[in-house]
């Protein structure tokens, strides 16, 4: 017999709340888990990359913040998001991987960011950029800083002790990326956002027109 | 507030308005799918290590119970073959070291098998 309208397991779960997800997969469902993972992927992927991490390095990291995820899981008590307590641990890896790697000191070097060029392609060429696209201008430390705080929903005192920097040269970065960030999306006078912000910036990376 | 400041505050608004937009990224599924397949091997090689584990303790606990029912005699007995066994088998003195490069081989040994159990549970 056919049950007309019989919905599958897995359009069960895309049903559920992120909430109730993480509490069946607490309980040992790896299903839930999985469809946490689909929603949030992207999400966890996008925010590593505009930190600065290259995309390799972002997807490694992404995927050990999910392994942990799921292992701590049971911490998760639905009071926030389960996008932001996600965003931390992928966070928080992320920036033991710099101190692990020893190859990124992010706050003592400020690198050059990459010039503004008037070639840039059609979204700059119309005065407006797209995010991934302006992120590019700023220094390794400004890039880092507002992802963290725009991006990570973290306050400025949980991403100075994050990156285990003073307050006040947190709070410099952001506002010098804040003022670079305004000067490459919005070039011409007035900020024009796009109501599609993301655009393609890898390979991997569908084009959102 | 003035001018400035107001649209400071809005570009601000817009900017997190932004961040909250995910990428998309068209091997979304590819990685949501290495992500399971991690963590299958993962609980793969944990009930690998835990059923191993407990069959070492079953097999351990059986061998002293063993041993612990052996009559006094008897555990003098078996003590005296071992240590017999191991004079005939292992001649340190034929060996190209002495007994404390076997005691530093041996302790190398360990460390090197603590080292790749860590990193095999840091892989998995």
């Amino acid at each position: 017999m056919t049950i007309i309208g019989a919905r599958s397991p897995h359009q069960i779960l895309e049903g559920q709340h992120d909430t109730a997800l993480a509490a069946l997969a607490a309980a040992g469902g790896r299903e839930a888990f999985g469809e946490l993972i689909r929603r949030h992927g992207s999400a966890v992927r996008g925010l590593l990359r505009r930190m600065g991490a290259a995309p390799d390095l972002a997807d490694d990291v992404a995927q050990d913040a999910f392994l942990l995820a799921f292992e701590q899981i049971a911490d998760f008590r639905g009071e926030g998001a389960f996008a932001g307590w996600l965003k931390r641990i992928a966070i928080r890896l992320y920036i033991r991987r710099w101190k692990r790697d020893r190859r990124l000191d992010l706050m003592a070097q400020t690198p050059e960011p990459e010039t503004a060029d008037a070639n840039q392609g059609d979204g700059a060429a119309a005065g407006r950029m797209d995010l991934d696209e302006a992120l590019k201008h700023l220094s390794p430390a400004e890039r880092a800083c507002v992802s963290l705080c725009y991006g990570g929903g973290l306050s400025h005192t949980e991403a100075a002790e994050a990156l285990n920097i003073p307050l006040g040269t947190l709070k410099s970065h952001i506002k010098r990326g804040l003022e670079r960030l305004k000067d490459q999306m919005a070039p011409q006078g007035g900020l024009s956002v796009s109501s599609s912000p993301v655009q393609a910036q890898s390979p991997g990376r569908k084009t959102h027109v | 507030m003035s001018e400035n400041d107001r649209e400071f505050r809005d570009f601000e608004a817009q900017l997190a308005q932004m961040f909250e937009a995910p990428p998309v990224f068209v091997d979304s599924d590819g990685f949501a799918s290495t992500v399971m397949q991690r963590l299958d091997r993962g609980w793969q090689v944990r009930s690998l290590v835990i059923g191993g584990a407990g069959l070492s303790q079953i097999m351990a606990t059986n061998l002293i119970g063993k041993v612990e029912s052996l009559s006094l005699g008897a555990q003098q007995h078996l003590v005296a073959n071992l240590i017999r066994s191991a004079e005939a088998h292992l001649v340190l003195p034929s060996l190209p070291f002495g007994g404390e490069g076997l005691w530093m081989s041996a302790g190398l040994a360990g460390l090197a098998l603590v080292f790749a159990l860590t990193r095999a549970i840091e892989e998995y």
